[in-house]
């Protein structure tokens, strides 16, 4: 499998705290991703990267083989690289279609058109009922399904969705894997989606990299990486 | 609550109507002319709304903007005999220079919310001053006078009526054009940046792009409707185009009207001009702080009881959610 999306060496300090150290990970095409770790592990601070919220130190991000480092989200975003927020953002005092109408306008002027690729996500997503709610009020499963439904009327090519699952109910979870492996099959997304929820990822991901403060821990088939005596030390503390 | 096209049709015609013939009745000069001033106001609210408003970069440096456009005029004319015409085009260039010379480094090093609403107010208050100090060019404090042949060749006819005609001419279009960019991709995503900036930045909004375009739009047509000061009182004085009260009769109407909506400012004028005007008549030329005051009173009350504005309280009491501000867009589904 071809690579799409390739963070090579990266390093991120804030002040005296090194986020991420030298983090090497790389999302083949059509494959989903997991990326967890405990809390302050560096995993949303790597997403930032790879979208642009964050410039790294050291190190590059290459998408397609391209070096997109140094772009700003907007740029990101229309190459293909999108995003979903770990606390959500929707726009609040819209409604639930404005929402993913801006996330349509992405590849079209046309109004129309934007209209339809929102219907469209909003059916792929179940939001159809609750198109005209408008969404400040919204319980949270619906703001992270809004999330998506959002980012996928971008039409991207990489999905980064930062903690969709925490937070949900055991069947929304369910719900929301199932969408997501439909994603990768009838749209060809590559998706890398970070957790602490493990226990969903071992049942969704093709592969699994562990990072812990700043650094990749552990890398491969999620039961590999659920074997990993240093990823079990990481989450239950030395024996 | 969707009125028939017909009858939608038939108000508007007989709005059109009633506005056309109003020149014509025999009003008292003092009211035509608050009726002009209402045009003006309802003009540069709307002007105002497309950054202010529908991207909630609140600017109370609009005065700057309206002051460029009337001093243009009133310079170039008195230092070089520059026709009021050409005058008017320097100055919506300039202001369009002055604004992105205000708007790039704020938007472009994340100076967001109120700490850009104080950076208006910085410029407001030295536009001001710059004004009133450079005497030679500006006429100073007292203020810049228009030679009345200069504006008769200009107007023909009947001043006022002309006048009237040309601010409701320049309203229509201001109108027009934010109902225009609220029902467009532009338009959502000035709603993106108002919402939420990081978010619109992940959804592909190159928000420094359109904040500069929103603010640039917005104050070339704000200058424009300082040139249209000018001609009209054909007297410029710091006080009537310059520094804070302006901006602050502008952004008060805005909001209080309702910001969010391209109609909004034009019911925000068209209700707190009137008051205004009778206050400031009522008063001559003594406590020149009290608008001011209602201002500040005006928004607490807006702020507490109609957060959307006038506008928002009518299509929320109608039970159309449209606080969206583009939301026709869903309503037809």
């Amino acid at each position: 499998m071809q690579e799409i999306l390739k963070v090579m060496n990266v390093t991120k300090n804030f002040g005296g705290l090194t986020a991420l150290d030298d983090v090497n990970v790389t999302l083949k095409d059509k494959e989903i991703l997991g990326l967890i770790g405990p809390n302050g592990a560096g995993k949303t601070t790597l997403i930032n990267v790879i979208v642009g919220f964050y410039r790294p130190e050291k190190g590059k991000v290459f998408f397609n083989g391209e070096d997109i480092t140094d772009s700003p989200p907007h740029t990101k975003a229309f190459k293909g690289v999108a995003r979903t927020f770990q606390l959500t953002k929707p726009f609040s005092n819209i409604s639930v279609f404005d929402n993913v109408m801006i996330g349509a306008l992405l590849r079209t002027n046309s109004l129309s058109a934007a209209r339809e690729k929102t219907m469209k996500s909003l059916e792929r997503t179940g939001l159809k009922e609750v198109s005209g709610v408008i969404s400040k009020g919204l319980p949270t499963g619906v703001k992270k399904r809004l999330e998506i439904a959002r980012v996928l009327a971008m039409e991207p090519k990489v999905l980064c969705l930062d903690e969709v699952l925490t937070g949900l109910t055991p069947v929304e979870m369910d719900e929301i894997l199932d969408l997501i492996r439909s994603l990768r099959k009838d749209e060809g997304l590559s998706i890398m989606i970070v957790e602490h929820v493990v226990k969903a990822l071992m049942k969704g991901a093709d592969r699994i990299v562990v990072l812990s403060s700043g650094k990749v821990i552990a890398e491969g088939p999620p039961k590999s990486v659920a074997k990993n005596p240093l990823v079990k030390e990481v989450y239950l503390g030395r024996s | 609550m969707k009125l028939e096209k017909g009858v939608r049709f038939l108000l508007l015609l007989s709005l059109l109507i009633v506005i056309l013939v109003i020149p014509l009745l025999p009003l008292p000069l003092y009211v035509f002319h608050v009726i002009i001033i209402l045009f003006f106001n309802a003009y540069l609210c709307t002007a105002w709304v497309i950054v202010g408003g529908f991207a909630k970069q609140v600017s109370l440096g609009h005065s700057t903007f309206v002051g460029i456009g009337a001093y243009s005029i009133g310079v170039l004319l008195s230092l070089f005999n520059l026709t009021p015409i050409l005058g008017g085009i320097v100055g919506v260039l300039m202001t369009v220079c002055v604004a992105l010379t205000l708007g790039y480094p704020c938007f472009r090093f994340g100076v967001r919310g109120p700490y850009f609403t104080f950076a208006t107010m910085a410029l407001a208050e030295v536009m001001y001053y710059v004004v009133v100090s450079l005497r030679g060019i500006t006429g100073g404090a007292l203020g810049i006078f228009i030679p009345p042949g200069v504006i008769s060749s200009l107007l023909l006819l009947n001043k006022k009526i002309v006048s009237y005609y040309i601010i409701v001419v320049m309203f229509f279009f201001a109108l027009f054009l934010a109902r225009k960019i609220q029902h467009s991709k532009f338009g959502y995503y000035l709603t993106a940046i108002r919402e939420d900036e990081d978010a619109a930045e992940a959804c592909g909004v190159d928000i420094l792009k359109y904040k500069l375009v929103a603010l640039s739009l917005s104050a070339a047509l704000t200058a424009l409707g300082g040139a249209f000061y000018a001609i009209y009182y054909s007297y410029i004085t710091p006080d009537g185009v310059l520094g804070l009260a302006v901006s602050f009769q502008i952004a008060t109407m805005s909001l209080a009207g309702g910001a969010k909506f391209w109609f909004g400012p034009a019911v925000g004028a068209l209700l707190i001009t009137p008051f205004t005007e009778t206050v400031r008549s009522m008063l001559g030329g003594r406590f020149v702080g009290v608008p001011m005051l209602l201002y500040g009173v005006l928004l607490l009350i807006v702020a507490r009881a109609a957060p959307d504005g006038v506008s928002g309280f009518i299509s929320s009491f109608l039970g159309r959610s449209e606080s969206a501000g583009n939301t026709e867009s869903y309503e037809r589904h």
